[in-house]
């Protein structure tokens, strides 16, 4: 339906136009409340179960009704009235606009018409049920906070408000969605962001034509780089903390109204390989959990791989007892030893996403079926080897010890497509993929930004990579282009 | 004492970090373009680890026989000249052009001359990488016959360079060379221990004599090794290598010549160690057995693996800089060029090249490949005459300009 550009000072066109748009025969969520109040008549107008309905009684529906009328008012500025002498909540304004208002009743704000003014009043009674700041689900931590973002953009707005105190956090709105109107707020620091970073971001929310945005995994397909590259392009998170380090870098932040998850740009895939808890730990166990976590990986990426590929092609390269016991074992074992190790990998993941989707109370149940009984029962069965089900445990392993979970599926992609590589073609064809990989990893960008940077393109950075320094070592703001200091002199200068 | 300890403490400490901070998008752009051209150098002096071992391994045990040693040596100063002359044709250095922070509007990124020599230079340095490309394919397959001798190597030849022809193209414009130059420690580390281990366990009296066959033939030796120099020149001529671009206002060192003198140090490492070896050599041994017998002296599985590896990934690397160099030389001087094309026809030509000869190396390309000095040293002299000419003529349209 075609909205006016303007609303009429007449009220009953304005129901007519409220009540052919809203249709409200049809939704009875749709609650209006007919008053006179200012002299003449008015209707309010919003969503049930949006507004709270003590609050829009006691700060707009008794102020105005209680008001008196004023002498020597033009209709036009009932509105401006209303605003200023009448109503009492904190947030309103005024709006011409039919399409504009009605987008913020949707959003759960209240809407009022006055008789002879062509401006609705907008009003944020905001009262509906969501979650609270809990805990974090997949970003868990040692030391260091945990709080956790929420559904609410104004409760995740207010958490990076609350830990960054500074005037020049800049928390730009944005209407995303064509047909579902979503709000979303771009975040970054004025004076450390970089302008270009902040006009290429806003730049792809606005050309992001999609009916309605439901997630921030679907903003994420939006605005990424290249969406057949294989790794992600973005960091998700759900730490309030981790996202302020990222605004301290230079980094631009969105936030969905709807999702408990922040979407972070220009990354690199070193900010995907680390955890919120390296710098919250000294550096030495920094570095030591760095340097474990990036072990896991390797052997996630490669030791099926590798496994699969040596016993196969290059048994020769195995000490004599361990060939031994490895060829006792699979003398009796009916498939070979690629299909094996493709087997025990398909198995993992398919453990691993019944414990994601199963209920609550049978998962940990499930994962010690899985895992002790199938494992065992396997073995003993003469279906596997022992020391391939270890191999494939180690790679599980590995691949969970990465903090970012996208990452983390990426290198369990990875290592299914290793497999059969390495079991067909041996050495060369398992190179072969790790240069074809590194080749097309070093051709990604993140909006923009080189996706293996610092070290390829080597550019100054702070000592954070692998080995994470002391924070007083860290003078640099990471994020690309500019890298302005943190800090003049000495940062220890006692 | 103090003062030796304080500078210790700064070799220790990461100044950089301190050193460089921009503030400014102009300045941003050096740096990131810096390290593009960076990536790119490594890639180069990859590719001259590459060669100038296959080098000693194949051509230069056959010629110098136990004085490959000193034939490697013998390239050190004659790399250190090429790359002199490269930097001085293509690089920096340019005679009466020097600039302050920016260069200023009126003055060309480059002489004028420089930009007429490029399509000589593609025609003269394009062979070498062909070449290059062609010599590096063959010698994995032979590594890989080696190391899988029942594996069909058909289906090797086909998909080796598919795989690796991809890679470069997925890795779109600079992509492929941020790859490679991510094994620009692992590669040379691995291989440097792997010799270093092999030469302990080794008695220098293996040596004697220490001319091999006499000068003639360690001169030879040497001669037949400057064909792997010419990648010193894509140092400074690939696009994203613009020294002029990437330098520091007012900085005059170059540090490129690590990217060769590192390289070549590594290369008479093991033609030592191939010395020591000498007694195991024979007349007829296969390409992939002489490049794999350093590792498989070396008396573990360990380093017979980490060897094989370091192989097949340094020939992959090497191999994928070729293409990238073939592509960037083509697309430097055709600009509507795609850039996909130049890398899918070299791949394409070293692909059919190892499939016609599948039985072994082609004994015409390991005469050919010397002769790469000589194209390097054409298109060397090329560019010089043509830098000459340009900063002539530059030089009296700034004598117009001041009368």
């Amino acid at each position: 339906m075609e909205l006016p550009s303007r609303f009429s000072a007449s009220l009953k066109k304005n129901q007519s136009l409220m009540t052919s748009f809203m249709q409200p025969e049809k939704n009875n969520d749709l609650i209006t409340r007919p008053f006179e109040a200012l002299g003449t008549k008015g209707c309010l107008y919003y969503i049930d179960g949006m507004a709270q309905g003590d609050e829009v009684a006691q700060h707009i529906l008794r102020p105005l009704m209680e008001s008196g009328v004023p002498e020597n008012i033009h209709p036009r500025d009932l509105a401006t009235i209303a605003m200023e002498r009448c109503i009492t909540a904190p947030e309103v304004k005024s709006e011409a606009e039919p399409h504009a208002a009605l987008t913020e009743m949707l959003r759960g704000q209240c809407l009022l018409l006055l008789d002879g003014c062509p401006e609705a009043v907008i009003i944020d009674m905001r009262g509906y049920v969501h979650r609270s700041v809990g805990k974090p689900v997949n970003e868990r931590v040692v030391i260091g906070p945990h709080e956790a973002f929420n559904e609410m953009l104004r409760d995740n707005l207010t958490l990076l408000h609350r830990k960054l105190p500074t005037e020049q956090l800049m928390v730009t709105m944005h209407p995303v969605g064509t047909k579902v109107s979503g709000q979303l707020a771009v975040c970054y620091l004025g004076d450390v962001c970089p302008e270009g970073t902040v006009q290429r971001l806003q730049e792809r929310i606005t050309g992001s034509a999609l009916d309605a945005v439901t997630s921030i995994g679907v903003l994420q397909q939006l605005l990424e780089d290249d969406p057949y590259a294989p790794l992600p392009q973005m960091v998700l998170t759900e730490r309030p903390d981790r996202v302020v380090s990222f605004l301290l870098e230079g980094q631009a932040v969105v936030l969905l109204d709807g999702s408990p998850r922040a979407l972070v740009m220009p990354v690199n895939f070193w900010h995907l390989c680390h955890a919120p808890d390296d710098s919250n730990m000294r550096w030495q166990y920094g570095t030591a959990m760095r340097l474990l976590r990036l072990a896991g990986a390797a052997a996630a990426l490669l030791a099926p791989a590798l496994f699969v590929c040596i016993y196969t092609f290059h048994p020769s390269l195995l000490p004599m007892t361990l060939l031994t016991s490895i060829l006792q074992s699979r003398t009796v074992l009916p498939i070979s030893m690629y299909g094996e190790a493709f087997l025990l990998l398909l198995i993992f993941d398919l453990i691993n996403e019944s414990g994601t989707r199963a209920p609550e109370l049978m998962g940990s149940s499930l994962g010690l079926v899985s895992t002790l009984i199938l494992g065992t029962a396997a073995v003993e069965a003469r279906l596997v080897s022992p020391l391939l089900l270890i191999t494939v445990a180690l790679s599980g392993l590995g691949s969970f010890a990465l903090p970012d979970y996208s990452l983390a599926f990426a290198f369990r992609l990875a290592q299914l497509l290793l497999v059969p590589v390495a079991g067909l073609t041996g050495a060369g064809g398992l190179c072969a993929a790790l240069v074809l990989l590194c080749c097309w990893v070093g051709g990604m960008e993140s909006l923009g930004a080189p996706y293996l940077a610092p070290t390829a393109p080597v550019r100054p950075h702070n000592p954070d990579l692998i080995f994470r320094g002391p924070v007083y070592r860290q003078r640099l703001r990471e994020a690309a282009p500019f890298h302005v200091k943190r800090a003049r002199g000495r940062m220890r200068r006692w | 004492m103090p003062g030796m300890l304080r500078s210790l403490q700064g070799l220790l400490i990461r100044q950089r970090q301190t050193r460089s901070a921009s503030t400014s998008s102009g300045e941003t752009r050096r740096i990131r373009q810096a390290g593009t051209g960076m990536a790119y150098r490594r890639t180069a002096g990859l590719l001259l680890l590459v060669n100038g071992m296959l080098w000693a391994a194949i051509t230069g045990v056959a010629t110098a026989g136990r004085g490959v040693w000193i034939a490697a040596l013998g390239l050190i100063p004659a790399g250190w000249g090429v790359w002199w002359i490269s930097r001085w044709v293509w690089g920096e250095n340019r005679v009466g052009m020097t600039f302050a922070d920016d260069p200023p509007r009126s003055a060309p990124s480059r002489p004028a001359g420089m930009r007429k020599a490029r399509p000589w230079e593609m025609l003269l340095l394009l062979p070498c990488a062909a070449l290059d490309a062609v010599w590096l394919l063959n010698c994995l397959l032979a590594v890989l016959h080696q190391l899988m001798p029942s594996y069909p190597s058909g289906i090797l030849r086909v998909m080796l360079p598919l795989a690796l022809t991809l890679g470069v193209l997925l890795g779109k414009r600079n992509g492929a060379a941020y790859g490679v130059s991510l094994w620009r420690w692992v590669l040379p580390l691995a291989a440097v221990w792997v010799m270093a281990t092999v030469l302990r366990n080794q008695g220098m009296e293996l040596l004697y004599p220490l001319l091999g066959r006499g000068w003639m033939a360690t001169g030879l030796g040497t001669l037949t090794g400057l064909g792997t120099l010419w990648s010193c020149a894509l140092l400074f001529v690939l696009p994203d290598c613009d020294m002029q671009k990437t330098s520091p206002p007012g900085k005059k060192k170059d540090h490129t010549i690590h990217y060769v003198l590192l390289p070549l140090l590594a290369v008479a490492l093991l033609a030592l160690a191939l010395a020591c070896l000498g007694a195991w050599y024979a007349a007829d041994m296969n390409t992939g057995l002489r490049l794999l017998l350093v590792g498989r002296s070396g008396g573990s599985m360990m380093l017979s693996g980490l060897w094989a590896a370091f192989w097949l990934l340094g020939l992959m690397t090497a191999y994928c800089t070729s293409l990238m160099a073939a592509q960037k030389l083509i697309c430097r001087v055709w600009r509507g060029c795609r850039d996909w094309l130049p890398v899918v026809v070299i791949g394409i030509l070293a692909a059919v090249m190892v499939w016609v000869w599948h039985d072994g190396s082609p004994r015409w390309a390991e005469w050919l490949l010397p002769w790469r000095f000589m194209l390097w040293a054409l298109a060397a002299a090329w560019a010089g005459i043509r830098r000459g000419a340009g900063a002539k003529g530059q030089g009296k349209q700034q004598e117009k300009r001041r009368k």
